[in-house]
Order: C-alpha cells, then structure tokens, then sequence
C-alpha cells in the first residue's frame, strides 16, 4: 500500500482559512459526464455523434471502398444509366419517401438521403479546421499576450480589433471571392483563418486573469523559465474554456459555411453540402417541399445541438472557474 | 468629455484606415493579373486596352502609392467605377443603401416589438413554464439561419397562401407605401428572427439582474403594481445595453442582408456585392466591402459615444 499525503484534510484546512480551494476536484470520469447533463445536452450530442458518424463514414465509403459499402452515390442519378450494372435506374426525380430512397430524391433523381449524410463532411472539416486554428493559433497567440503584455500585446490586440471590426460575412465574401478556385481546403482555410481572431480575444481575457493567479505568481517567484510558465501553467488552465468556446463558435461557423454555400461560393458542385442542398432544391419549392425541408432540418438541428452543448460547457465552466 | 471623443474619434480614424487597408490589400493581391480579373481570362486582349486599364488602376505604381491614391479617391467619394456596368460605385451603393437600410430598420424594429415583451416575460416568470417555454423558442430561433427562415416564409406566405411576393422589390416612390411593405414584409421578418432571440435573450437576463436591485424592492413595497414596476423601474435601466446592441447589429445588418437580399432577388447593396463577386468585378467589391465596413465601424463609434452620454459611469470608467 502506497503512503497517501492527506491531500484532502490539508486542503479543507488551508480552504477554511483562506477561503481558496486550490486542490484540483477529482476527475469527473466520461460515465459521470454523461450522467450530469440535462437529457436535452445528451439528445444534442447524440445527434452531432450522428452526423459526424454519417460524414466519416460516408468520406470512407468513398475514399477507401469505391463505394461499396452501404449507403447510396451521393452523386449517381438514379433514374439514368447506372454502368456496374449495365441497366438503367428505376429512379424518378423529385420522389417522395420510400424504402429505396428513405427521403426521396432530388431534381435530378438523386438519393437525398445519401447526399444529406456525405454533406455533413463539408461542414465537418470547416468545424474542425476552424476549432484547431483558433484554439491552437489563436490560443497561444492570446494566452502569449495575456501573460507577456507590453508591446507584443498592443500590436496583436491591434490588429484582432481590426479584423473583428468588418462584419465577419463581408469580410468572409470578401476573401472568398479573391479565389477562382473553391475547394474544401480554400474554404476552411480562409474559415479557419478567420476564426482565430475571436479565439485570440477569448484566450487573452482568460490568460490575463490567470497570470495574475497565485500559483503563477508562486512560479515567477521561484524562478521559472517565463516560456515553462506559459506553457505549464497558463496555457492548460486557458484550454478548457477555450475548448467549450470552440463549441459555440462552431454553430456559428456552420451557419457561415452552410449560407456560402446557399450562395453558390463554398464548394463546388456536385459535391454536396446542406447548404447547395437548400439552394438547388429551393427551385423546386412549389412542387416538393420535403427536399427543401430535410438539409435545412439538419443543418438548424446541427446548429441547434452545437448551442446547446456549447452552452452547457461554458456554464460548467463558468462555475468551475467562479471557484478556482 | 470632450477628451473621451476625441479618444474614440482618434481611434475611429486609426481603425479605418486599418480597414480600408486591410480591404485594399485583399482586392489587390489577388491572385494573377487584376487585368485578367477585370477582362476575364479569355477575351482578346487588345494592348491599348490593357495599357489604359493598368494606367486607370496605377498598377505600375508602389503598392503604398497605389493605396493612398485610392484612399484619397475614397475619401472624396469616389470609388471607382465598374468595369462590367460602368456605373461609379458610389452611385450604386446611394442608390441601393436605401432598399438595405429600410431592410435592417424593419427587421430591428419587429424584433424590437417581440423581444421586449418575451424578455419581460421571461424575467417576471423566471424559471416557471411562460419563461422556459419562451427560453426554448428563442433558442431555436436563434439556431435556425436566416436565409432558411426566408425560404420556408416564402414557402408559406408566397406558394401556399399568396399574401406577399415571393421576390422583387417595389419602391416607395414610384408604387406607394402599400405596395413597397408587401415586398418588404417578409424579407424583413427572415432578418427579424435571429435579432429578436438576440434581443429578448438580452432583456431578460439584464431585467433578471435589475429586478434583485433594492429600489425595486422598495417600489414593491411601496405597492405599486407589478406592471408599473416592471416597465418604469426594471425596464428603463435594462433598456441601456439592449440599445448598444441594437446599434450594433443595425450596422451588422447593413451587411447581414446579403443572403436574404439574394434570395428575394431585392435590389439593396448586398445584392450588388454578390452579383460583383459572381461576375468577379474587383473594383465594385472593394467598393462595397470597404462601404459596410466603414458604416459599421462609424456606428459602432456612435454607439459607444451615445453610450457614454447617457450613461455617466462610463465617462470616468
């Protein structure tokens, strides 16, 4: 048997004297997390589980089966000639749903089931793409400013007011239309660029309050390397709240990703996204509104889950923080 | 006072011109020969017409020459001039700039009319069901985009109902006022929506906090009646920040209006802005972008200023 220091007796003493709990809380095990959330925040991430489930493997159908696997070409016309079978498809265009097609088909007789799954991919990278460069670039460059200040501070402040000073759609329509060329890496690049901006601003306000804790006041004192500072002890405690950001901020880059699409100025077709989705079957919303309804009920649901979670995260962290 | 203007007008002028270099920079580094951009790839190319585009645009000169011509240009209103329509681009954004701000006015104002009243709600019948139900709605408000509210507005209120157009734009001048809200109705009510979960999140959570201030208590204790208290004592301080933010979003909107102007085909800025961008046509771009941006850092400015006026903590803070 391990000798145990009494962690928890001596930390309730120096709470009760200073009114400070500085002792970590015990780990919360992923079970325990589940458990705690309101069924709403676990009906939410169910449902983005769903899509980013449906994206992948969707993209591995593709990429890697040719697909074979089960699930329908995204892009095959269903009432046209299929070549690996030799016969023509028995597909009509704009159908209702049915066991063939579970959400009907498009304007071109394609399966909006299957287009509607391989569209979340689009949306998937740009969230991915945009949470890592505005946690990992935006966070250290915020974090940075927030325990150095100075100079370095006004000059990176600086230019964030600026860029956060366009009204980020214009600004976005703006880049955007610089390329001839949209694929998905230009798109969530300039997304992702984008992003870090407000991520730099978030990860500031919380570096700067805690550079003037006292355990990096603790650190300084006993002569640590200011870089080992950063990186030990601010950089983790700023992570957490950044992390629970980058879930908000991802409903909003949805939106953004799904309305260039709308325009026609995200990726291009046929490649499908929720957002073209809309845009083609808008066309035909006098005859069929279904196809209308299902990308936009996936992409309001996606975002809807997003809000939600992201906002269950910030409160939890909002409490943790209010006692650190 | 006047040194926290001329703090915040300094500041205005730092930050626009940071603005319009930003804009600048974009449109002129993109990628390949502006001339290719403005001619398009593969039109024959005569050499006079390349020389003068390239004298007009001063492509031959520095880049920080260029950009000062440009802003000294700007500054007295000209923008240049499309090289597709060949109209100036400040005329097109005065023409235009009313359809978009009437759009932004009306969409702040009905918000305005639901939220206050829902936020009100929410906060007077906090945690019981008129607030969580309320709670539920905004959130789904505010989650769905605006462009897919239009669609199924139009869906509802154009195909099934034939109330309102589904698109077009009919002028206050040459069709009446009638006829100019029959087409405005709905794409405002698309751009109200996402506001109006803004706002009424907004009321309530400051109406939460003003009504657990003590002169509340004591004008409950005075017996006035819980409307009085909740519109004159509650209300009126709330109403601060709800300002701010609707100054804020009227200057976002003047940009935000893009995707719904598309899609009910309106003649505002933002449409013109996407049809530039469609046809490539750089010099209406930067134009326009630099346009919304400036209008909406200079509200902003007017915002905090407005801000300060009213409230006096601010002026020392």
């Amino acid at each position: 048997m391990k000798p145990e220091f009494p962690r928890d007796r001596l930390s309730n003493v120096s709470s009760s004297v200073t009114g400070i709990t500085d002792v970590a809380p015990k780990k919360a095990t992923i079970r325990e997390v589940i458990q705690a959330m309101p069924l709403r925040v676990k009906l939410a991430s169910l449902w983005l589980l769903l899509v980013v489930f449906g994206a992948v493997y969707a993209k591995i159908d593709t990429a890697w089966f040719g697909g074979s696997l089960p699930l329908q070409n995204p892009n095959f016309q269903t009432n046209g000639f299929d070549r690996a079978t030799g016969t023509f498809g028995t597909g009509e265009p704009i159908e209702g749903m049915s066991g063939a097609h579970w959400l009907g088909t498009d304007a071109i007789a394609r399966d909006t089931f299957a287009r509607l799954v391989h569209g979340g991919w689009v949306s998937l990278v740009v969230v991915v793409v945009s949470a890592a460069c505005g946690v990992i670039i935006g966070g250290f460059l915020g974090s940075l400013v927030g325990f150095v200040r100075g100079r370095t501070e006004t000059i990176i402040m600086a230019t964030v007011d600026v860029i956060l000073a366009f009204p980020a759609l214009v600004l976005l329509l703006a880049l955007v239309s610089i390329f001839e060329v949209r694929n998905l890496f230009v798109i969530s690049t300039v997304i992702g660029v984008l992003s870090i901006p407000a991520y730099t601003r978030v990860a500031r306000a919380n570096s700067l309050a805690i550079s003037s804790r006292e355990f990096v006041t603790a650190a300084r004192a006993i002569g640590t390397k200011p870089s080992k500072i950063l990186f030990r002890e601010v950089i983790p405690n700023v992570l957490p709240t950044l992390l629970a950001y980058a879930m908000v901020a991802a409903a909003f880059v949805v939106v953004v990703e799904g309305s260039l699409s709308f325009l026609g100025l995200s990726v291009q077709l046929p490649t499908p996204t929720w957002g073209n989705m809309i845009n083609q079957a808008r066309r035909d919303i006098k005859i069929n509104v279904a196809q209308v309804v299902w990308p936009s009920l996936a992409l309001s649901v996606t975002v809807l889950s997003l809000n939600q979670v992201g906002d269950y995260f910030q409160q939890r962290r909002a409490v943790k923080g209010s006692n650190l | 006072m006047g040194k926290v203007i001329a703090t915040r007008l300094a500041r205005l002028v730092a930050t626009l011109l940071a603005v319009t270099f930003l804009t600048f920079s974009m449109t002129a580094l993109l990628p390949g020969d502006p001339v290719n951009a403005i001619l398009g790839v593969d039109a024959v190319r005569d050499p006079e017409v390349v020389a003068k585009i390239r004298l007009d645009l001063g492509l031959d000169d520095p880049f920080l020459v260029r950009y000062f011509n440009w802003l000294g240009d700007a500054v007295t209103g000209d923008l240049g001039q499309s090289y597709i329509t060949d109209q100036q681009v400040i005329t097109t954004i005065s023409q235009r700039l009313p359809v978009t701000a009437q759009l932004a006015f009306m969409a702040i104002i009905m918000a305005l009319i639901l939220a206050i009243p829902i936020g009100v709600l929410g906060a007077y019948k906090q945690g019981k069901w008129q607030d969580s139900s309320t709670s539920a709605g905004v959130q789904v408000a505010l989650s769905i985009p605006n462009f897919i509210v239009g669609i199924f507005l139009i869906w509802l209120f154009s195909v099934k109902l034939g109330w309102f157009p589904a698109s077009n734009w009919n002028r206050i001048s040459t069709d009446g006022l009638v006829e100019n809200l029959k087409t405005a109705i709905l794409p405002a009510s698309a751009l109200a929506m996402t506001q109006m979960a803004i706002f009424s999140r907004l009321v309530r959570s400051d109406m939460i906090a003003t009504l657990q201030e003590n002169y509340i208590l004591a004008a409950r204790s005075k017996g006035l009646s819980d409307r009085f208290i909740l519109l004159r004592h509650a209300l009126r301080p709330s109403s601060l920040s709800l300002m701010t933010i609707v100054g804020i979003n009227f200057g976002a909107l003047l940009g935000g209006t893009v995707i719904i102007e598309t899609l009910f085909a309106i003649p505002g800025v933002g449409f013109r802005l996407i049809n530039a961008i469609y046809q490539r046509d750089i010099i209406v771009i930067q134009g326009i972008t630099v346009f919304i941006a400036t209008a909406y850092v200079v509200i902003n400015t007017i915002v905090d200023l407005l801000y300060a006026v009213i409230d006096p903590r601010i002026r020392k803070g």
